[in-house]
């Protein structure tokens, strides 16, 4: 039997928000986005719920992490779906977010897109793929106003004794606040620690008008799925694999991306050695090259070698 | 057997833990992993008991190991290892195998080696096994969140011990050194050493030491981790660089009852500078910071005090 899913879980005015941000180091922003947002809802009477995305978790170094919030004149029924499948709003705690990973799956048509970048939203436009839905894309410096909150406090779902919003965090929260009507800013500011980036990200976001509201269209239909049990592997045994581990490929976790000047390189292979992801190989000049299917931008080729012949470019700067 | 690797060009090109992990961007027990594998080559089999080494590698049914890996619970690793160990040696004896007898490896975290896992680690080296169980020490239960192990120095924050109005300094107890406890409680040991990832290929070295050594042998290598001990990811070389010249970790073997310390910094560099670049010492006050370095001091004497070797040269790499 086949189900309308879009008849089925129609919750009217049911606002759904998803963050987007780097493991670790920018996690307690993305909670701090939705947390923020679901706060200044609830001192309006909405329902609201806002967590973590668990299958993120333990997070690790730049790994793309997911938070999220539901705000609603009515009882939340999908409070127990594990994560937004349909967001109204989507926020990038960091430009290279666009890269590597389809940030607007499953936008509701006419729906948002905040980014935390210095760049203006038409250059940003060309790293998303599918934006027929995308109905404004705004964007706001908020690294240039404050910094990312860096602490384990609070990290999956233990208390968080730091607040919430000190940092990125509330000008990004302000920003989704003027692109798309959810909240009054002044519950946010009533919510957020530091107010004034708060109301400067409401001030300052960028918009950009990409699409007007589209038709809705229908979300799609429950299948039966149908599972391999006889192909799937014993007692958790897998192939080892040769060169690399495809499984696990880890380019999206860059923000910046390592660039060779050769005329410094002395070929000393320092780098090579020290690269905990196995992607600097040895080149037929004599020299090293980066693998960027995995190579995650830790920085660490730039900080050990000896004649500053690598440099951490930003990812963005670059359209491949 | 392995011989000793002499310069950077002399290490070998192929890899066993290969790219496409769920490690964090500088990881240092990712690196520790990668330069022991490469160290030991294709005929090893490695135990990887539960901790950020299991979880983050194998995540979605998938894995960067390029040689045969079995998990082992984060308690008995060196139970595991032991029956592995066993296992071939029996079927050699059986003629049911006749390759050579692979290298047994424990990747074991700081809970999964000094503390939950300890047990079955001093059993292994008790009852002579010929297996090279290495410490790799991010000085926390990382896996889990970072919460305290016995190796978190004093003085940090983890999850389990935030520095608040009644405990300022944080974590409260002076780390358990594991290196000393296996050295001298252990007849059958054969070799232990401790390592950093200042120095990769002392470190690769030592790997093969342990793995020619004919029974059990130990390494404990401390490996920074940007997670838990909030630093940046580039500064994971810089870190292990500056806890060895600070004298918060020290390198040496211990062979035949007899000590070897393999690097003494030229000249000792005071404690706060490693201290003051990660976000777990962020709350500490100078007198703490002072407490920590007369820890350090007297250790190192101590340690000087015991050896009987002169230091060798710093190696070169
Ligand atoms: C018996 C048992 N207790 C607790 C856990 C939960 N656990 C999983 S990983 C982990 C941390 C392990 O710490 P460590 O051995 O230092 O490795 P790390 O994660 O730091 O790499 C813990 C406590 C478990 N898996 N098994
Ligand atoms: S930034 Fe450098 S050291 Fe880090 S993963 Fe990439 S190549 Fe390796
Ligand atoms: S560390 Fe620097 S000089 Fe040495 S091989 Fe790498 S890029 Fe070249
Ligand atoms: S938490 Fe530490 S040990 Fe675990 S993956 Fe991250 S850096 Fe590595
Ligand atoms: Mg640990």
């Amino acid at each position: 039997m086949e189900y309308d899913v879009q008849k089925l879980f129609e919750e009217p005015g049911l606002i759904q928000i998803t963050t987007w941000a780097r493991g670790v180091i920018q996690n307690k922003d993305a909670r701090d986005v939705v947390f923020a947002l679901a706060n200044a809802a609830s001192k309006e009477g909405k329902y609201v719920q806002a967590w973590e995305n668990y299958v993120d978790l333990p997070d690790r170094v730049n790994v793309p992490v997911r938070a999220y919030a539901r705000i609603s004149p009515n009882p939340i029924e999908s409070k127990y779906i594990y994560e937004n499948e349909n967001p109204d709003v989507v926020v990038l705690t960091e430009e290279g977010l666009v890269k590597g990973n389809n940030v607007l799956k499953g936008l509701k048509p006419g729906g948002v897109l905040i980014v935390n970048t210095k760049r203006d939203p038409e250059y940003i436009l060309k790293f998303l793929s599918d934006t027929s839905n995308l109905g404004i894309l705004g964007c706001v410096d908020a690294t240039g106003v404050t910094g990312y909150i860096k602490t384990l406090s609070g990290a999956e779902g233990a208390t968080d004794a730091s607040g919430i919003g000190a940092g990125v965090g509330a000008v990004l929260a302000g920003a989704a606040a003027k692109a798309k009507e959810m909240v009054k800013l002044e519950n946010l500011l009533g919510t957020v620690k530091n107010q004034d980036a708060c109301r400067y990200g409401y001030e300052n976001v960028k918009l950009m008008k990409v699409n007007e509201v589209g038709e809705v269209v229908s979300i799609g239909k429950i299948k039966q799925n149908k599972y391999d049990l006889e192909g799937l592997p014993f007692a958790g045994t897998v192939p080892s694999p040769k060169k690399e581990n495809e499984g696990m490929v880890t380019g999206n976790w860059r923000t910046e991306r390592p660039i060779l000047t050769k005329e410094l390189c002395n070929d000393c292979l320092i780098c090579w050695l020290d690269c905990p992801d196995a992607t600097i190989f040895k080149t037929e000049d004599g020299l090293i090259d980066f693998d960027l299917k995995y190579c995650k931008g830790c920085g660490i080729c730039a900080a050990v070698c000896p004649t500053e012949a690598v440099t951490m470019v930003p990812e963005l700067d670059f359209v491949d | 057997m392995l011989e000793q690797i002499k310069t950077i060009r002399h290490a070998p090109d192929e890899e066993y833990y290969v790219s496409g992990h769920r490690t964090c961007a500088g990881c240092g027990p990712a690196l520790v992993y990668r330069l022991v594998a490469k160290a030991a080559g294709p005929n090893t089999i490695f135990l990887g008991p539960t901790g950020c080494m299991y979880v983050a590698n194998t995540s979605y049914g998938c894995g960067p190991f390029a040689v045969p890996w079995l998990h082992t619970q984060i308690t008995n690793a060196g139970g595991v290892a032991s029956g592995v160990e066993a296992a071939y040696k029996a079927m050699m004896r059986k003629g049911k195998y006749t390759g050579e007898r692979p290298h047994v490896i424990v990747m074991a975290g700081d809970g999964g080696a000094t503390d939950i896992g300890l047990q079955a680690l001093s059993g292994m080296l008790y009852r002579g096994h010929d297996v090279l169980f290495i410490c790799y020490d991010n000085e926390s239960y990382a896996n889990t969140g970072i919460q305290t192990s016995p190796t978190t120095p004093w003085g940090a924050v983890t999850t389990f011990t935030p520095s608040g109005p009644a405990i300022p300094e944080g974590k409260r107890l002076w780390p358990k050194d594991n290196a000393q406890l296996v050295a001298h409680g252990h007849p059958e040991l054969k070799y232990l050493a401790t390592a950093s990832l200042a120095f990769p290929l002392d470190l690769m070295n030592k790997v093969r030491k342990g793995l020619n050594a004919e029974g059990p042998a130990y390494l404990h290598i401390q490996a920074p981790c940007p997670k838990g001990w909030q630093f940046d990811s580039d500064k994971t070389i810089d870190m292990a660089k500056l806890a060895v010249d600070t004298g918060m970790f020290q390198l040496y073997e211990y062979e035949n009852g007899k000590y070897t310390i393999t690097y003494t910094p030229r000249k000792r560099k005071p404690v706060e500078e490693y201290i003051k670049l990660q976000g777990r010492f962020s709350h500490l006050k100078p007198e703490h910071i002072e407490k920590i370095q007369q820890f350090v001091d007297a250790k190192l004497k101590a340690i000087e005090v015991e050896v009987t070797a002169v230091s060798e040269a710093a190696p070169t790499d």
